[in-house]
């Protein structure tokens, strides 16, 4: 009898800590150029995909990841903003990135919500919530070489 | 004590590694594109032996034009942002006419004057490795305005556009000009270091990229690119040569003839044996040190052309 609490335990123990893990995954999100900011600054439009709603922290990462891991077109001047790093170097640094991205993660300090640029579109399987985000992108990009993620344009030299 | 001594001598090594093993970082400069200056009138003609020849003014354009400055300038703060800062062309112009005016002026104890070629003459000019050609279009739709901005990094030596991003804006009812220019710049930015990136990422794995020009002195002496050493024509030997010690074997004999011989594309190493960085003309005295010695006996004269480029005179030093 006791064997099986153990076990049940054991079981219930496990299973909250995949599904902590799981609501640290990167959210599903589209990514789109919002105009251009002051120097140093990036105006992205993101839209995070869920059943419920999401918080503030959730389109922040989702806008920090999409600059350094995706780029996003759309800006004022036709301009491409072309990804910090490729894909393969988040699963390559995956134990810097789960850290840097996740929910309360370092990332919230390079980006910030422009008031009043909120949006709620219903879609099939749920909603996507999206708003305006500003991304500092020197000091993010400045922060990402130092932590070897993204290769300076000196580098080398 | 040994211990002490190998840790020393361990961190020797190191210092060694990091102080040497960097490679010649190539010199960048902004500069408006020909088709600019023609628009806003920076232009000056000479008289080319009959023929009327444009070239820009460039000394012209940053004096005067406050705009171009100003796009100079952010271009320059962003390049420096990125850990690469720029040549500045106006003050690279003023410095150019400052030494030169200081070297007329200068003399030794016993009298003696600077020594000038009329070639040092010639090669005093604002020059980079790489240049960034800018351009930029405003147009105007009704009370729209928008900007078309153009951007080219291009190789000095080898003439190949290396990295560029263009654009037209969506253009504003209510934005002036600068700041649509403004925003062209550092929207821009990204693209292009990207792509700069890339041609530097090229260069660290297959190795600089120059250019050779093989030529010989007219003394009389009978050698020329087509004389037998061994049953091997002296160009052939030169080739051979470049084989072995180019990168992967890399090199383009674009043009030759008896008398002159053209290498493009020619992959250098970035390093020398000792670790320390290699440019063309280390390479191309390299070149010179094997044909001056037997069974050649060739003096060679290298002639520096920056940092991807060198000339090689046979016959005579």
């Amino acid at each position: 009898m006791k064997r099986v609490i153990n076990t049940l335990i054991f079981i219930i123990v496990m299973a909250v800590g995949a599904m902590a893990k799981g609501g640290d995954k990167m959210p599903q999100y589209d990514i789109m150029g919002a105009g251009s900011g002051n120097e140093g600054m990036l105006l992205v439009k993101v839209f995070v995909y869920a059943k419920k709603s999401v918080a503030d922290e959730e389109l922040k990462r989702a806008a920090v990841h999409g600059v350094v891991f995706r780029g996003c077109t759309g800006n004022n001047s036709g301009a491409n903003q072309p990804a910090m790093a490729s894909p393969t170097v988040e699963t390559d640094n995956s134990a810097f990135c789960e850290a840097f991205f996740a929910p309360n993660g370092e990332c919230q300090n390079y980006a910030s919500i422009i008031s009043d640029s909120y949006e709620r579109i219903k879609t099939g399987k749920g909603y996507k919530y999206g708003a305006i985000i500003q991304v500092n992108k020197t000091a993010l990009r400045k922060d990402l070489e130092k932590a070897g993620i993204v290769r300076s344009l000196s580098s080398g030299f | 004590m040994k211990i002490r001594f190998l840790i020393t001598i361990t961190l020797l090594m190191f210092y060694t590694i990091a102080v040497f093993g960097q490679a010649k970082k190539p010199t960048l400069m902004v500069v408006p594109s020909d088709a600019w200056c023609k628009q806003h009138g920076y232009t000056q003609n000479f008289d080319n032996q009959g023929t009327t020849e444009t070239v820009s003014d460039y000394k012209a354009a940053v004096s005067s034009d406050m705009q171009l400055n100003a796009v100079i300038s952010k271009i320059n703060n962003l390049m420096a942002d990125r850990g690469f800062p720029l040549k500045d062309l106006q003050q690279t112009m003023k410095s150019i006419n400052n030494d030169a005016a200081e070297d007329a002026l200068i003399t030794s104890k016993n009298g003696s004057q600077v020594a000038e070629s009329p070639l040092d003459r010639l090669r005093r000019r604002a020059k980079a490795d790489i240049i960034l050609e800018i351009e930029w279009l405003v147009n105007k739709t009704g009370p729209k305005s928008s900007v078309t901005y153009n951007l080219r990094g291009l190789d000095a030596y080898s003439n190949k556009q290396i990295a560029g991003a263009e654009g037209t804006g969506k253009g504003s009812f209510s934005a002036e000009v600068p700041i649509l220019l403004e925003e062209a710049v550092q929207d821009h930015m990204d693209m292009f270091t990207q792509r700069l990136q890339a041609h530097f990422d090229d260069m660290m794995t297959n190795g600089r990229e120059v250019t050779l020009v093989m030529k010989l002195f007219d003394n009389g002496s009978g050698i020329d690119f087509e004389t037998e050493y061994e049953d091997y024509e002296l160009n052939e030997i030169i080739d051979n040569w470049l084989s072995d010690n180019c990168v992967n074997h890399r090199f383009n004999k674009s043009d030759a003839t008896e008398s002159m011989i053209l290498y493009e594309q020619v992959r250098i190493p970035l390093y020398k044996d000792n670790g320390s960085a290699m440019d063309t003309y280390s390479f191309a005295r390299d070149i010179a040190r094997f044909f001056r010695k037997e069974p050649y006996n060739i003096p060679i004269k290298t002639v520096n052309k920056g940092l991807g480029k060198c000339e090689l005179i046979f016959g005579e030093k």
